[in-house]
C-alpha cells in the first residue's frame, strides 16, 4: 500500500470579470428553448479579461500556490499541465508547442523538474493527481505539482454566434467559467491523512459525447459539441456504481462523515448524481449538507473544477482542517473517478494566506 | 521490477494514403498489440502523445478515441473487472519518452499491468499553414510496456531537463487570420545546434549525477532529427558515428516516432545480447533534452 498523497498546497486564481447567466443568453443569436439558469443553477461565472489567456491562468494560480507552500519551484519533481485551452493570445492564438508546462518553465525554475501536458478534458486534473500519487509511489519523486489555466468562457462567444437551434450542441459552452488552479503533491507517514483510496478508468465507447475543437466559420475561435442528454446518462449512471462500490461498508456511505465534491457542471446534474450514488448504495452518502456546491457563482470550470470548489470552501469556511472529502469526478471521454481524501491542516494555512493578502490589499489601498 | 518493451509496431505513410491521425495510430497499434504477450484486457493504460491530431480537438483525449478505435476495454458498463485508463501526454517530441516513464511508474506503482504508448503526429490539411514546413514525417508509431518480473531488463533511469533561456528557438500554434484558422510552425534556422548546445549540457549532466560514462553504453539512441544533425551529435558527444542509431528518413524528422523507430530497428536488425545498454538522448521544444537508460 505505501505511504498516503497529500496535498501540500493549494492555489486558485480566479479572473475579476464576470459574466452573468442571462447576459450570454441574451447575446445569442438563437437563444436556448428552456430558461438557461434555471436548469444548471449557474447565475454567473468569472471571465478572463481581454489581455488574459489560459497561461495567465495557469501562472496566477501556481504563484498562489507556492505563496502557500513550504517548496519553491526548484524543489518540484514533476510538473504536469492539464488546462484543455490553450487559447494563450489575440486572434484565438492557441498553442502546440512548447507545452504549458514548458512555457511556465519560463516563469518558474522548473529546469530540473520532469514537465509535460496532460490534457484530460475536466478529468486532467485529477487524472494528473492519480499519475503523480504513481510517480511518488514509484519512488521516482519527492514532490509533484499540478497546474491548470482554463480560459474557456471564448467558446461562449463562438456559440453565441454559431448556435443555430433552441436545443443546440454548443448550448453546454454556455455554462463554462474561467479559472486557474494548482496544487502541489508529497508522500506523508501519517496514514490518517491525505488519499486512502483513489480510482479512475475510461469509458471510451462514449469518446464523441463532447468535443472540443477549433471554429471552421470566418469569424475563428473555438467550439464545443455536446450531446448532453447522453454524456448525462452514462456518467451519472457509472458514477453511482463507482462511488458505491469504493464506499459501501465504509465509513464514507456516511454523509456526515465527510464533503462530497464532484464535477461541477449544473445543480440539477449534482442533485441527481447524489440520489443516484445514494440510491445504489442504499444509505445517504450524498445528503444536501455535505454536497459542495460551487458552480452557482463560478460555473463549469472544467479540469479546474474540484480544486475552486475545495478552495472556495476553504475560504468561506465550509471545509475545515483534517475533514473528509470524498472527490467524484466526471468528463468527456468519458473519464470517471472516485477519491477518498482527509485533509492535513491546509485549510488553516489557506485561510492564513487568505488574512495576510487581505491585509496586503488593504495597505495598498491605504 | 523492470519496465521493459514488450513490443512495437511502426506504420510509415510512404505513399500517404493514410490521412488521418487515428488510422495511422491504428496501423501501428494493431500489429503492436497482436504480437505482444499480452491480450486488449491487460491494457490499463492507453497514452497518446501527438500533437498534430486530426482536428487538433483539445477535448476529449486523443487516447480515448484511440481506446475505443481498438476497443480497448472501451464498452465498460461497470468499474469491475479489467479496466482502461486513456490519457494524453503533450510536450512537443519530448511526449513519448514522457510516456515510457509514465508507464513505468504506473506499472511500478501497481495501478496497471501494462500501458501502450501511441503517437501519429499528422498535418492533416483541414487548416491552412503557415511559416515554416511542419518538418517531421506523418509515421504511426506504438510500444507495448510492461513489467519484468526478473527485474534485469528494461528502462533503468530517466532525467529531463528544460532550457527555457532557449525556448523561443522552436514554437507552434494555430491563429485565426482573415477568414480562418491557419497553423503555423517557427523554427530558429539554427535550431539543430541550439539543440545540439543544450544536449551537451544536459546529457554530461546526467552522466555526472548516475556516475556513468558514454563508454558504458553499446549504443545510443538519439532524437532523429536528420541524419546530419546524428552526425553532429556524435561529435558534441566524442563518440564514433557507428555507435549512433540512425533511422532517419528522407523528408522529416521523426519527431515522437523517434524512440520507436530506433528500437524496432535495434530488436530487428540483430537482437542485442542481455545486458546491453543503450543511452537514450531525446530533444523536444522547450528546449527540453531528455535521456534515458535501457538495458537489453
Amino acid at each position: 500500500m505505501g505511504l498516503n498523497t497529500v496535498i501540500e498546497s493549494l492555489g486558485v486564481y480566479t479572473p475579476e470579470g464576470r459574466l452573468s447567466t442571462k447576459e450570454l443568453v441574451e447575446g445569442c443569436k438563437v437563444k436556448p428553448v428552456f430558461d438557461l439558469e434555471e436548469l444548471t443553477g449557474i447565475k454567473t461565472r468569472p471571465v478572463v479579461a481581454d489581455n488574459e489567456y489560459a497561461l495567465d491562468l495557469a501562472r496566477e494560480a501556481a504563484t498562489r500556490c507556492f505563496e502557500i507552500s513550504k517548496y519553491q519551484p526548484k524543489d518540484i519533481d514533476l510538473v504536469i499541465c492539464t488546462n484543455i485551452s490553450r487559447y494563450n493570445g489575440p486572434n484565438w492564438k492557441a498553442s502546440f508547442e512548447p507545452s504549458t508546462a514548458a512555457s511556465l518553465a519560463r516563469d518558474f525554475d522548473f529546469s530540473n523538474a520532469i514537465i509535460f501536458d496532460e490534457p484530460n478534458a475536466c478529468a486532467g486534473m485529477f487524472t494528473a493527481l492519480y499519475i503523480v500519487d504513481a510517480y511518488l509511489k514509484a519512488g521516482f519523486i519527492k514532490r509533484g505539482m499540478v497546474i491548470s489555466g482554463e480560459a474557456l468562457t471564448c467558446l461562449a462567444l463562438t456559440a453565441q454566434k454559431e448556435m443555430s437551434a433552441p436545443f443546440d450542441p454548443q448550448m453546454a459552452c454556455l455554462t463554462v467559467g474561467d479559472a486557474g488552479a494548482a496544487f502541489i503533491l508529497e508522500q506523508t507517514d501519517n496514514p490518517d491523512i491525505g488519499f486512502h483510496d483513489m480510482d479512475a478508468f475510461t469509458v471510451a465507447q462514449h469518446c464523441d459525447y463532447c468535443i472540443g475543437t477549433y471554429s471552421k466559420e470566418p469569424h475563428g475561435g473555438f467550439v464545443m459539441y455536446t450531446d448532453s442528454i447522453k454524456i448525462h446518462q452514462v456518467a451519472i449512471g457509472m458514477t453511482a456504481e463507482h462511488v458505491g462500490r469504493m464506499v459501501k461498508g465504509t465509513k464514507w456511505e456516511n454523509s456526515e462523515n465527510h464533503h462530497y465534491i464532484m464535477h461541477q457542471t449544473g445543480t440539477r446534474a449534482i442533485k441527481t448524481t447524489r440520489k443516484s450514488i445514494n440510491d445504489w448504495v442504499g444509505t445517504e452518502v450524498c445528503s444536501e449538507k455535505n454536497s459542495i456546491v460551487n458552480v452557482i457563482e463560478r460555473g463549469n470550470g472544467a479540469s479546474t473544477a474540484h480544486f475552486v470548489a475545495l478552495w472556495d470552501h476553504i475560504r468561506n469556511g465550509a471545509i475545515k482542517s483534517k475533514e473528509n472529502i470524498l472527490f467524484a469526478v466526471q468528463s468527456s471521454g468519458i473519464n470517471l473517478g472516485v477519491a477518498l481524501y482527509t485533509l492535513d491542516d491546509l485549510p488553516a494555512r489557506v485561510m492564513n494566506w487568505s488574512r495576510m493578502e487581505q491585509r496586503e490589499a488593504i495597505k495598498e489601498a491605504v | 521490477m523492470g519496465i521493459t518493451i514488450d513490443s512495437i509496431g511502426l506504420f510509415e505513410n510512404k505513399n500517404k494514403s493514410v490521412k488521418t491521425s487515428l488510422e495511422l495510430c491504428r496501423r501501428a497499434a494493431e500489429p503492436c498489440i497482436k504480437q505482444s504477450g499480452y491480450s486488449k484486457e491487460d491494457i490499463g493504460l492507453v497514452v497518446s502523445v501527438s500533437v498534430y491530431r486530426d482536428d487538433y480537438f483539445c477535448e476529449p483525449s486523443f487516447s480515448s478515441f484511440v481506446q475505443n478505435d481498438l476497443k480497448i476495454n472501451h464498452d465498460k458498463t461497470d468499474s469491475l473487472g479489467p479496466k482502461t485508463l486513456s490519457l494524453d501526454v503533450l510536450n512537443g517530441a519530448m511526449g513519448f519518452l514522457n510516456a515510457c516513464q509514465l508507464c513505468s511508474a504506473m506499472i511500478t506503482a501497481g495501478k496497471v499491468k501494462t500501458g501502450l504508448v501511441v503517437s501519429s503526429d499528422l498535418v492533416n490539411g483541414s487548416v491552412s499553414e503557415k511559416g515554416d514546413p511542419p518538418g517531421f514525417l506523418p509515421t504511426g508509431a506504438a510500444m507495448l510496456l510492461a513489467g519484468e518480473k526478473n527485474g534485469g531488463s528494461g528502462f533503468k533511469t530517466f532525467n529531463f531537463k528544460t532550457f527555457s533561456e532557449m525556448q523561443d528557438a522552436c514554437e507552434s500554434y494555430m491563429f485565426h487570420d482573415k477568414d480562418h484558422m491557419t497553423l503555423i510552425f517557427k523554427r530558429d534556422p539554427a535550431v539543430e545546434d541550439i539543440y545540439l548546445r543544450a544536449i551537451s549540457v544536459g546529457v554530461f549532466e546526467f552522466l555526472k549525477r548516475e556516475a556513468i560514462g558514454l563508454d558504458d553504453f553499446d549504443m545510443i539512441i538519439p532524437s532523429q532529427v536528420s541524419s546530419g544533425f546524428i552526425t553532429k551529435m556524435a561529435g558534441v558527444l566524442g563518440v564514433k558515428r557507428e555507435k549512433m542509431i540512425d533511422v532517419t528518413r528522407e523528408g522529416g524528422n521523426l519527431f515522437n516516432a523517434s524512440l520507436p523507430a530506433a528500437m524496432d530497428h535495434i530488436f530487428k536488425r540483430k537482437p542485442p545480447e542481455p545486458g546491453q545498454k543503450a543511452l537514450i538522448i531525446n530533444v523536444a521544444s522547450g528546449i527540453q533534452v531528455g535521456c534515458a537508460v535501457y538495458e537489453f
